[in-house]
């Protein structure tokens, strides 16, 4: 077991570093930067100052190792937008209200949507089942941002139970929260239900049924621990894009997280806010993953003895 | 049917499966009873309805689309067809036990064997001292180092092993019967043997019924009292071991019979019913092996063979056939 976790740890590591050697040439290529910092009638001497003075004349690979040795320590320097800020800070101001959403959207996914697929494949070809159908092609089909203005225009204007938008506490973010869910519901109802089904027809689901299981045991404990191999293999992905925040859905109901953030400092070409968001994200899906390799190895006995 | 104190008793039979096409007749009228301490065959190729047999005593039939259209199934003078799917869980496990055929999926891969064999004590109401009671449970179907191997996974034990595991289980209730469907076919044959030799150790020491189906006329010889043959969902011929063997009086066991091969004999091609069974949704109004028999004649085809004694005359032999009488 302690083996395989470091071996895993190990795998994460190595990504991490080739992920930082795509950001930094990523945004590398993405434009200059003094385009964005100088105006446009600035003097040849002027350029060259600035040029000197955040290391861009250096050879590119000093300046990778450079920003690997600042990245290790949090440091990706000081943010070129938002004066007087460094990018971690930045990135730090925003981070709690993204991972409120998120953390708000992936549990809704998650408490709604392994229950269903579970049912929908129990009670196979039902009124059940075709609800949990309804549900799934629905959130696969609706874009987010229209799911959310439909959303806040019936619960927010006409009823008024939520506020519209804007950061706040917990009715602030059940709209926002359900509009990212949905999508993420789908795909997760779905993955349940196709693993629980083979999983109801092995031959070991009917040993527990002829020795007298109750059949609600016969479904949770011996279907659906095996069958929790795939929707756990999806909960990296879910993890990933809703703890990151989503750009959309940010956007329609206004509220200030890491997603919004990356595309202002694109625009704005605001190379270490961007790295470092970046940085960030992929630092939450290799977490995100590496949790999925740890419940791998506590769901099934196989993958922890290899 | 002069037996007074069968402990298992199946009457007329039917099951269906609801398939896309239609719904067809797997099991067609089948009757047999199964005595106290006794071990039953329950002969048959592939598809002859053997296993839903079993699966429909079980009441385990394919979801959603298998169920008993009609027939009674007494245990112990108590019919389980009318009970409702919470009474039958009761009765499997408790009262009734099964062996599957394949030990390789039949346990689950996630849990110990020693927690798959305390479900099922603590199913039949076992407390307290559970991990010690599983492995004497172990010990007793013959697993060695059974503290040791309480704590495996499945998949680090041996197909032999898994098997015993899996009937450890089918006996942790006690039960009066316990259908074992093809459990050696998954093993190997030096195997096969020991497991046997388990099987008949289990029912002397706790005297119950075993159910045993299998394709393999060797074993039938080797373990059981009295066996049935099926053919296309139906009972062709029942009878002792030895009455069966000796005068079998169906075509069809006669060509069973012909089909195993003998060490001590040399042959340059082993013998083969021409043919295969026919499929369920196609079976007409007359015998269904009449299109493989070699005696078939008009009357065959067209009308349902009469349930006759068999040729050994003895009380317990029938056969359901028209030809019985020119078999020699």
């Amino acid at each position: 077991m302690l083996t395989f976790l470091l071996k895993r740890t190990l795998y994460a590591l190595i990504s991490l570093l080739v992920i930082t050697l795509i950001v930094f040439s990523l945004s590398h290529l993405s434009g200059n930067p003094l385009d964005a910092l100088l105006p446009d009638d600035a003097t040849p001497a002027q350029i060259e100052q600035v040029t000197r003075h955040l290391g861009l004349d250096r050879p590119i690979w000093v300046q990778y190792l450079t920003f690997l040795q600042n990245a290790a320590v949090g440091d990706f320097g000081d943010s070129l937008k938002w004066k007087g800020q460094t990018a971690a800070e930045v990135v730090w101001q925003r981070l709690p209200a993204t991972l409120q959403l998120g953390g708000l959207a992936l549990l809704i996914s998650i408490v709604v949507a392994l229950p269903l697929g579970v049912m929908a494949a129990v009670y196979k070809n039902t009124a059940l089942d075709a609800v949990a159908t309804v549900i799934a092609l629905l959130g696969q089909s609706l874009p987010a941002f229209w799911l959310g203005l439909v959303l806040m225009w019936i619960f927010a204007v006409i009823l008024g139970w939520f506020p519209t938008s804007g950061y706040g506490g917990l009715s602030h973010m059940i709209l926002p929260a359900i509009a990212m869910a949905w999508f993420q519901v789908a795909a997760l109802t779905r993955l349940t239900r196709s693993a629980m089904l083979e999983v109801l027809d092995a031959e070991y689901i009917k040993l527990a049924r002829v020795k007298g299981v109750r059949e609600r045991s016969v479904i949770w404990k011996h279907a659906f621990r095996n069958a929790a191999i795939v929707p756990v293999t999806y909960f990296g992905v879910l993890a990933g894009s809703l703890l990151t925040g989503s750009v959309v859905i940010e956007t329609v109901f206004n509220w200030p997280g890491t997603g919004w953030l990356a595309i202002t400092a694109i625009q704005g070409r605001d190379f270490p806010v961007v790295q470092t968001v970046v940085l960030f994200f992929a630092l939450l899906f290799l977490l995100a993953n590496l949790i999925v390799d740890i419940l791998y190895a506590l769901i099934d006995p196989r993958i922890r003895n290899t | 049917m002069t037996q007074t104190d069968p402990i298992l008793r199946v009457e007329n039979l039917r099951t269906e499966l609801a398939l896309s096409s239609g719904a067809i007749e797997v099991v067609r009228g089948v009757s047999f009873s199964v005595n106290k301490g006794e071990t039953l065959g329950i002969v048959g190729e592939s598809g002859s309805g053997k296993s839903m047999t079993a699966l429909s005593i079980m009441r385990v039939l394919p979801r959603p689309i298998g169920r008993i259209a009609s027939g009674s199934i007494h245990l112990n003078g108590r019919d389980l067809v009318p009970l409702s799917e919470t009474e039958m869980t009761r009765i499997r496990g408790r009262e009734i036990g099964m062996i599957l055929q394949d030990p390789h999926t039949s346990l689950n891969p996630v849990y110990t064997v020693g927690n798959q064999v305390i479900e099922a004590l603590q199913i039949n109401q076992q407390r307290g001292g559970l991990l010690q009671k599983a492995i004497d449970l172990l010990k007793k179907v013959n697993v060695a180092d059974a503290e040791r191997r309480v704590h495996a996974f499945p998949h680090q034990m041996s197909g032999g092993m898994k098997q015993r595991v899996v009937g450890a289980i089918s006996i942790a209730g006690a039960p009066k019967v316990i259908i074992a469907d093809e459990p050696t076919t998954a093993l190997d044959v030096t195997i096969q043997l020991q497991y046997l030799e388990l099987l008949e150790q289990i029912q002397q020491e706790t005297g119950t019924a075993i159910v045993f189906i299998t394709h393999d006329l060797g074993i039938v010889a080797r373990l059981c009292h009295r066996l049935v043959v099926m053919y296309a969902g139906r009972i062709v011929e029942e009878g002792t071991v030895d009455d069966v063997f000796d005068a079998p009086s169906h075509p069809y066991t006669v060509a069973l019979l012909h089909s195993v091969p003998h060490v001590d004999r040399k042959v340059d091609r082993l013998y083969a019913i021409e043919g295969n069974p026919p499929a369920l949704h196609e079976i007409g109004q007359g015998c269904s092996f009449a299109p493989r028999c070699p005696l078939a004649d008009e009357r065959c085809r067209t009308v349902a063979p009469p349930t006759v004694a068999g040729r050994s005359k003895a009380p317990d032999h029938f056969a359901a056939c028209w030809k019985s009488g020119e078999l020699a």
